[in-house]
């Protein structure tokens, strides 16, 4: 016998009044647990996806909508910038060290097809598991979660489909333009994953020839000038050259036409800010669940110390110490702790596995339940500091047992 | 060896107990007899040291009780007196069985598991032994109470109304049980009672 193994046996006698105590601890935990990792995570995930890009010029309209769907491909893009005007910034050297130019508009079964160059899976230190990087027209290289849930590799081809959403529509298909698969890249753990990479060409070639089929105008060389004035981008992101840059190029992007810039930190903190309050109710939720746990808790050990105070008492007679009986105690509120937030992290860690795995295909991004906070460890000695605490003080109702009046 | 000399006691100013001199060699079997509010209670808890007394000395095995406090006096108590309530007291959420170990555990000594076989063969209760005391009867919660006061071989054996709530077969029998193993254990017993049954089983009577 040792007062581990008296604690378990009562626990195990009270198995009913200490699993819901452990249960309302688990779920407590569990919540906050939940939505800190969730909040975590999509948090990381913006954070990383933002990689050098200081700043994001497009189209006119929500900068916070520009900067979704052209650093985070969640979002449809606010529209098309002309070619020559994102030159002009580009031509910037001043402050402007690094743009990269993307155009959005296509998907394949709705990963998005975008057309760039090859500074920006290089802005993201991608690197290819198979295959090389397009050379030509029409040559696609494929993010990792693409190849894999589709299935595809380096040789094969695929047809894209008009829009940045799969709507299963067969008339948007570009059925005449396949693309080739030339390679496919390893798993980067940022949007690239879920991206298909090609050429500005590609996508240039494709609405343009469309357009031919259905206007079939113009000749020679009127027709190429005319294309290259028209040839338009879905957006420029742009690694800043000089810290002046964050002051003098937005003045210059609102001088042009249909422009704005958006700088992605601040839309993503602003956004943050908004989905925080959601996180915040749903955290609020787990405290209160903990702290009906932690009440019953204290109602728990307080009825139990009512009820064994013959117990208790004859412990001391028969030699027992009160201080080993106050760890006797303590150590009952520390063992139902113990499973209460064993039973939270698997709560919150499962739960959100389970989530993630569920929901895989509608994320933007990758969740994962195998992921571990350092808040995670405040949470445990929070919880296990107040349990102590509500154990600590009825366990000194001990001391005020009277031998003789509770055992004659 | 059990003595007390000029013993007073007083509870709220009033005096309840008052014995002046006894003394009881080791191995003796007595009868504490007394109606109740005599005081007998009180002197077994004086005598169990979980009492102590306003005035006088008291000496069990040995020792004078005054002069142990705190843990020592707990341990004292749990390796050399056994003391059997007139309500069992088992801890309900253990077995029979573990009652038994728990007494080796608090007083710090080692846990004799054929000890514990033994006493609760010799009670005839060996069968309930994984029993949690709620399923047992008023006397077989009785037995495994004298066992457990009798797993450390005490050098006093202290029992309080120990036949109060049995009939007249089954009170002699305990008092001969607590007689035949007191003895096997070279014990001392004090048993105090109002019980006039059990009286003539006993030579030695101290009348309070």
């Amino acid at each position: 016998m040792n007062l581990l193994q008296i604690s378990l046996k009562y626990i195990r006698q009270k198995l009913l009044a200490t699993s819901l105590n452990v249960l309302l601890l688990g779920l407590g935990t569990g919540l906050i647990l939940l939505t800190l990792l969730v909040f975590r995570q999509i948090e990381q995930n913006f954070y990383r996806n933002t990689q050098n890009i200081d700043m994001v010029v497009g189209a006119e309209g929500s900068p916070l909508q520009l900067v979704l769907a052209s650093v985070y491909h969640i979002d449809v893009p606010t529209g098309n910038i002309s070619l020559a005007d994102a030159q002009k910034i580009q031509q910037n050297k001043l402050f402007v060290k690094k743009a990269i130019p993307i155009s959005i508009g296509d998907n394949f079964r709705g990963f998005r097809i975008v057309g760039t160059t090859l500074a920006y899976p290089e802005n993201y230190q991608a690197k290819l598991q198979s295959g090389v990087w397009w050379q030509k027209e029409m040559e696609a290289v494929l993010g990792y979660e693409v190849a894999k849930s589709e299935n595809l590799k380096v040789g094969d081809t695929f047809i894209g489909g008009h829009g940045t959403q799969n709507d299963n529509n067969e008339e948007l298909l570009h059925k005449d333009n396949p693309y080739k698969v030339v390679g496919i890249m390893q798993k980067t753990n940022t949007v690239l994953d879920r991206l298909v990479l090609t050429s500005l060409e590609s996508v240039w070639y494709i609405h343009e020839h469309s357009h031919e089929e259905d206007h079939h105008h113009e000749e020679g060389e009127d027709h190429h000038h005319h294309e290259e004035e028209d040839k338009e981008i879905t957006a420029l992101l742009i690694t800043f050259g000089s810290p002046m840059a964050a002051i003098n190029l937005p003045r210059q992007v609102d001088a042009l036409d249909n422009m704005q810039s958006a700088v992605p930190i601040a839309e993503v903190a602003r956004f943050l800010s908004i989905l925080g309050i959601g996180a915040d109710a749903l955290k609020a939720l787990g405290y209160i669940l903990l702290a009906v746990a932690l009440l019953g808790i204290f109602i728990g050990i307080y009825n139990s110390l009512k009820e064994r105070r013959y117990d208790l008492a004859m412990m001391r007679f028969l030699g027992a110490s009160a201080g080993k009986l106050f760890g006797l105690i303590i150590l009952e509120g520390l063992l139902i702790t113990f499973f209460g937030l064993s039973l939270g992290l698997l709560i919150g860690h499962l739960s959100l596995e389970i989530l993630a795995q569920s929901f895989s295909q509608n994320l933007y991004f990758e969740l994962t339940g195998w992921f571990f906070l350092q808040e995670e460890l405040w949470l445990i000695a929070l919880v296990s500091l107040l349990s102590m605490l509500i154990s600590t003080i009825l366990a000194s109702q001990i001391y005020k047992i009277d031998l003789i009046k509770t055992l004659q | 060896m059990l003595k007390i000399e000029n013993l007073n006691h007083s509870y709220q100013e009033k005096p309840v107990l008052s014995i002046s001199h006894w003394q009881v060699p080791q191995g003796e079997h007595w009868l504490v007899l007394g109606k109740s509010g005599s005081g007998k209670s009180t002197l077994l808890h004086i005598l169990a040291a979980l009492l102590s007394p306003t005035q006088g000395k008291v000496v069990v095995a040995e020792t004078e009780l005054t002069q142990l406090k705190g843990e020592k006096l707990d341990l004292f108590r749990a390796k050399n007196i056994g003391f059997v309530f007139q309500k069992s007291h088992l801890v309900q959420t253990l077995s029979v069985w573990e009652n038994l170990l728990l007494v080796s555990f608090f007083a710090k000594e080692k846990t004799d598991k054929n000890k514990a076989k033994t006493l609760l063969e010799r009670l005839n209760i060996l069968h309930k032994q994984k029993d949690l005391p709620k399923n047992l009867s008023q006397g077989e919660l009785q037995r495994v109470s004298i066992a457990r006061a009798l797993m450390l071989s005490p050098r006093l054996i202290l029992a309080d109304e120990p036949t109060a709530s049995l009939d007249d077969d089954n009170a002699m029998a305990v008092v001969e049980l607590f007689r035949k193993i007191s003895a096997e254990i070279n014990a001392t017993l004090v048993i105090a009672t109002h019980d006039q049954r059990v009286k003539n089983q006993f030579t030695n009577v101290f009348q309070l």
